[in-house]
C-alpha cells in the first residue's frame, strides 16, 4: 500500500515538474519574442492557410 | 560524466546529453515531432537501459511538446480541434503499445525488440518522405527555372489517394487546417501512431506529421503545430505509466528539457523562413540518421560485441548527424535572410527558402 502511494507521488512529481518547467520556459520564450518583435516591428505569423487557399 | 541517481552503475556524458537535447529541440520545433524517435535510441546509445530510455524519453517529449505548442500557437500553426480528436484515438493505442512492451520486458527481449521495431518503422516512413521530397524538389526547381508559379504540395501516392477517398460518415470538418476527414481514417491513424508511441517510447509525431500532410492534405506547418499539441497527451500518459514502474530518470529529463528549449525556439523560428519542402527533407534525413544509429546498436546487441569502434560509430552517426542537420538548417536560415535582403543565393537553395 505504502509502495503504491510512493509510486503515485513520483508520477505527480515527475509530470508536475516537467509541465511547470516546460510551461514556464514556453511563456518566457513568448515574452522574449514579444520584446524582440516589438523592437523590430515585424509581423509574428507563419500562417500558411492563405497560401493554401489561394492554391 | 553524470552519475544517474536511479541507475547507479551507469554514467552518462552530460555534454552529449545537452548536445542531443539542443539539436533535437531545433528539429522538433521545425518539423513538429516530439523527438522521441531520436531520443530513445540515442539514450540507449548513451548507456540507458531500454525501459529507462523509453520512460525518460517520453517525459522529455511531453515537456518538449508543451514548449513547442506554446510557440506554434503563437505562430497560428495549431488546429486544436483536429489535435483533440486524434488525442482520444492515440491514447487508446498508447495503452496497447505499453502492454506490448511489458510483455517484451518479461520475455527479456525489450532492448532488441524496441530497436528492431523502431528501425523497421523509421526506414519505411523516412525513405518514403525522402523519396517524395526529392521528387517535389526536382519539380520545384524546374518550376523556378521556367519562372512558373511554385506549387510545393507533395505528390500523391496510391495509398494516399485511397485513404483520402475514404468518405465513410461521420466526416469531420477542420476549418483551421482547411480539411474534411472521415472519423474512421482518423481512428486508424491515431491508434497506429499511439501503439508505436507506447511501444518504442515516442510521441508518435513522425507518424502523425506525414499522415496529416500526405493523407489528409493539411498544410505542413499546421501539421507541425497540431502534431506537437497532440503529442503532449499520449506522452504524458506514457510518462505517467513509466513513472509508476520507476523507469523515469527525472534529473536527466530535466536537463534535457532545459537544453531543448532554446533549440525549439530556433526551430519554430525557421518555419517563418524555410519552405514546407525543407521541413519534409529535414524530417526524412533525421529519421534516417536515427535508423543508422539504431542499426549499429542492434548489431552490438545481437553479436554481443563490445567493440569500441561500434560504440564510436554509433555516437558519431547519431550525434554528428543531428549536429550536421542543425548546421545545414542554420545555413539555410542565413540564405533565407540574404534572400529577404535581395542578395544572390545559390540556385539549389531557391526551392528550399521562402521568398
Amino acid at each position: 500500500m505504502a509502495e503504491e502511494g510512493k509510486s503515485y507521488i513520483s508520477v505527480v512529481y515527475n509530470i508536475g515538474l516537467v509541465v511547470l518547467t516546460a510551461t514556464a520556459l514556453g511563456l518566457l520564450m513568448e515574452k522574449i519574442t514579444d520584446l524582440i518583435s516589438h523592437e523590430n516591428q515585424t509581423p509574428e505569423t507563419t500562417d500558411t492557410r492563405g497560401k493554401v487557399d489561394s492554391k | 560524466m553524470l552519475q544517474l541517481p536511479m541507475i547507479p552503475d551507469i554514467e552518462v556524458s552530460i555534454v552529449l546529453l545537452v548536445v542531443l537535447s539542443l539539436t533535437s529541440g531545433v528539429i522538433s520545433g521545425f518539423v513538429g515531432v516530439g523527438g522521441g524517435f531520436i531520443m530513445t535510441p540515442a539514450l540507449i546509445i548513451l548507456g540507458f537501459p531500454a525501459e529507462y530510455a523509453v520512460g525518460t524519453g517520453m517525459l522529455w517529449v511531453m515537456g518538449n511538446s508543451i514548449i513547442g505548442t506554446l510557440r506554434h500557437r503563437r505562430l497560428g500553426n495549431v488546429d486544436f480541434k483536429l489535435g483533440s480528436v486524434m488525442i482520444v484515438f492515440m491514447m487508446f493505442g498508447v495503452e496497447l503499445g505499453i502492454r506490448a512492451l511489458s510483455v517484451a520486458i518479461n520475455a527479456g527481449i525489450a532492448e532488441a525488440s524496441v530497436l528492431i521495431v523502431t528501425i523497421c518503422v523509421l526506414i519505411l516512413v523516412g525513405s518514403s518522405i525522402f523519396w517524395e521530397s526529392a521528387r517535389t524538389k526536382a519539380r520545384l526547381d524546374k518550376m523556378i527555372r521556367e519562372n512558373n508559379k511554385t506549387d510545393e504540395r507533395p505528390g500523391i501516392s496510391f495509398l494516399t489517394s485511397a485513404l483520402s477517398r475514404v468518405n465513410i460518415p461521420p466526416i469531420l470538418s477542420f476549418p483551421r487546417a482547411n480539411v474534411r476527414i472521415s472519423l474512421w481514417t482518423l481512428l486508424i491513424i491515431g491508434v497506429i501512431a499511439g501503439v508505436l508511441a507506447g511501444f518504442i517510447g515516442v510521441g508518435g509525431g513522425f507518424i502523425i506529421v506525414p499522415s496529416l500532410v500526405y493523407i489528409f492534405g493539411v498544410p505542413s506547418f499546421i501539421a507541425v503545430g497540431t502534431s506537437l499539441f497532440q503529442i503532449i497527451f499520449p506522452a504524458a500518459f506514457g510518462a505517467a505509466r513509466y513513472s509508476i514502474e520507476g523507469n523515469v530518470v527525472i534529473f536527466a529529463a530535466f536537463i534535457m528539457i532545459l537544453g531543448s528549449s532554446a533549440g525549439i525556439y530556433f526551430g519554430s523560428l525557421l518555419t517563418r523562413y524555410l519552405r514546407d519542402i525543407s521541413m519534409r527533407y529535414t524530417l526524412a534525413i533525421t529519421i534516417l540518421i536515427a535508423v543508422m544509429g539504431s542499426i549499429i546498436k542492434v548489431i552490438t546487441i545481437t553479436s554481443n560485441s563490445e567493440a569500441s569502434w561500434l560504440k564510436f560509430a554509433m555516437t558519431v552517426i547519431t550525434f554528428g548527424g543531428l549536429t550536421l542537420v542543425v548546421v545545414l538548417l542554420t545555413g539555410l536560415f542565413i540564405v533565407a535572410i540574404r534572400r529577404k535582403k535581395g542578395r544572390n543565393i545559390p540556385g539549389w537553395t531557391q526551392s528550399l527558402v521562402k521568398d
